[in-house]
């Protein structure tokens, strides 16, 4: 059997601001192989901002298998995302997910299981037993719903989003992220992209207050 | 266009659920919150720092015989109903305590049951108390009722013993975040006195972490990831919260981390919290008001 795959990338820079980042800005690279429906993508980013005290922010790997139900494609991934909010601090995401695609809608649903920890490093230093160097959450709830002017083969789109997942992150599924995309693709393998993402606090407890934004432009490319 | 002509009947519902809602309130929830707030976090911490009886590093409590003493902490209490708050004001007041702390959720958000709240402690709390907002304290635009009744909900007071002295800070949470100039100030806080202190203890409404799934929400990661990695630079002992309702504990290097259960009337966990502060560190015990 002769393997024949198709290896693509994709990259993204941001800018944002958050109350506790003040103004930031990510960098991020993700490359991806994919083989007849099967496909594993891995990824790394790093955040800057006065408020952070390390750039390295995440790792993400990702292995997913798409298949056609009723000509649209059901996507089931696995995941894991590994990030580094400071010197001492960790936080893992384990999931699994189920994505469908309509022509104007796509849902995603799945359930992540999040750990926070102190660095290795860190607890041996100061001598703290693994039990008190943890907290694992509940299972969460990942989500997306999408809506998509165009079908997904033209040549560019507009599409709106609410969900609480992004590439690196899982938020809690009681925070609603809203997103706005904006896609072009000037020839087949290359895709343009252009998000604006806006956050709140405190929506499902009734009292909702602005939180951040952030702006993102990225490239897609099928190499 | 046809896609619109299609998803015109959910427009048009769409529509007409977006019309209601700002005239909306079920019992007591206010579903105007859904959308926008009339007292945002930034303009609630900058009330509350210019209140007068705000900031200042003066004792509030002083237990000068010893470097021991207890306080207690409540927290959902939701009045409307006192049945349950005067079941704890009465243990509060036969016991050793030198104060309590009210995690937020003092009340529905309407006036009325503020001024029930106030009245009723006036009448029976025999120590001081020091309360913060919950959400449901800013339904119905309860902010400049709470400020008016019970004063700031960002603010610090500190506990001198005989040879050292302890650092509580309260923190509002009632919209699921600190906003930027609480954040800043908290870190600034901590950047200039912890040391100062023996213990700090932090008391706010909104839980941290997710022991169990509610539809309540919590703050945003990085808000967490920014909490969390204070409580490790300055060596935080304990964060109060509530909001969750029901109790759970999580230690998480120096940190204790403590969800209070509900004192709620007619709810079937309602208990207070009994802190006993000591040079050996900070025992504490769950107590029922049911019988």
């Amino acid at each position: 059997m002769t393997l024949f795959g198709q290896p693509a990338v994709s990259g993204y820079a941001e800018i944002g601001n958050s109350p506790v980042l003040g103004t930031f800005g990510t960098f991020a690279m993700i490359p991806e192989y994919k083989v007849h429906g099967l496909a594993v993508e891995t990824g790394i980013s790093l955040l800057g901002s006065g408020q952070k005290e390390t750039l390295l922010d995440a790792v993400m790997l990702r292995g997913s298998y798409a298949f056609s139900v009723k000509q649209n494609p059901l996507g089931l991934a696995l995941g894991y995302i590994w990030k580094q909010p400071s010197t001492e601090l960790r936080e893992t995401n384990i999931y699994l997910s189920v994505d469908y695609g309509l022509k104007h809608w796509y849902f995603l649903l799945g359930n992540n299981f999040r750990t926070y920890r102190l660095s290795g490093n860190y607890r041996e230093e100061q001598g703290f037993s693994r039990e008190d160097s943890r907290i694992r959450e509940s299972w969460n709830l990942m989500y997306r719903v999408s809506f998509s002017v165009n079908a997904p083969q033209k040549s560019w789109n507009l599409i709106t989003t609410i969900t609480n997942v992004d590439y690196f992150l899982i938020e809690q599924e009681t925070n609603p992220l809203f997103n706005l995309r904006g896609l072009y693709k000037p020839r087949q393998d290359l895709v343009l992209f252009m998000e604006a993402w806006y956050k709140t606090s405190g929506m499902l407890n009734i009292q909702v207050n602005h939180y951040g934004f952030q702006f993102r432009f990225g490239v897609t490319w099928d190499i | 266009m046809g896609y619109l002509k299609k998803y015109r009947t959910g427009l048009k519902t769409g529509l007409l659920v977006g019309a209601l809602l700002p005239a909306g309130c079920i019992g007591d929830a206010d579903l105007t919150g859904f959308l926008y707030s009339s007292a945002g976090v930034n303009k609630r911490f900058e009330e509350s720092i210019n209140h007068v009886s705000a900031l200042s590093l003066k004792p509030a409590v002083e237990a000068t015989d010893t470097n021991a003493y207890a306080f207690m902490a409540i927290g959902d209490v939701h009045v409307g109903g006192t049945e349950n708050l005067g079941l704890f004001l009465d243990k509060a007041a036969g016991g050793d305590a030198l104060f309590f702390a009210i995690a937020g959720d003092l009340s529905t958000g309407k006036k009325e049951d503020m001024l029930v709240m106030k009245n009723f402690l006036n009448s029976h709390a025999s120590v001081p108390y020091y309360p913060v907002t919950g959400n449901h304290d800013l339904y119905f635009d309860g902010w400049p009722s709470f400020i008016q009744y019970f004063g700031p909900s960002t603010y610090f007071m500190t506990v001198r013993c005989r040879d050292t002295s302890d650092l509580f800070i309260f923190l509002d949470s009632g919209s699921a975040t600190l906003g930027k100039d609480q954040a800043n100030w908290l870190k600034n806080l901590l950047k200039q006195e912890r040391s100062n202190f023996r213990y700090c203890i932090i008391v706010t409404h909104t839980n941290l972490f997710r022991s169990r799934r509610t539809t309540s929400t919590n703050p945003l990661v990085d808000e967490l990831y920014f909490l969390m990695d204070l409580c490790i630079d300055y060596n935080i002992d304990m964060v109060i919260t509530g909001h969750d309702h029901r109790h759970s504990e999580e230690q998480f290097g120096h940190t204790t981390f403590v969800i209070l259960d509900a004192l709620l009337d007619g709810y079937k966990y309602a208990s207070y919290l009994k802190l006993e502060v000591s040079e050996q560190g900070i025992d504490y015990q769950f107590f029922s008001v049911n019988p």
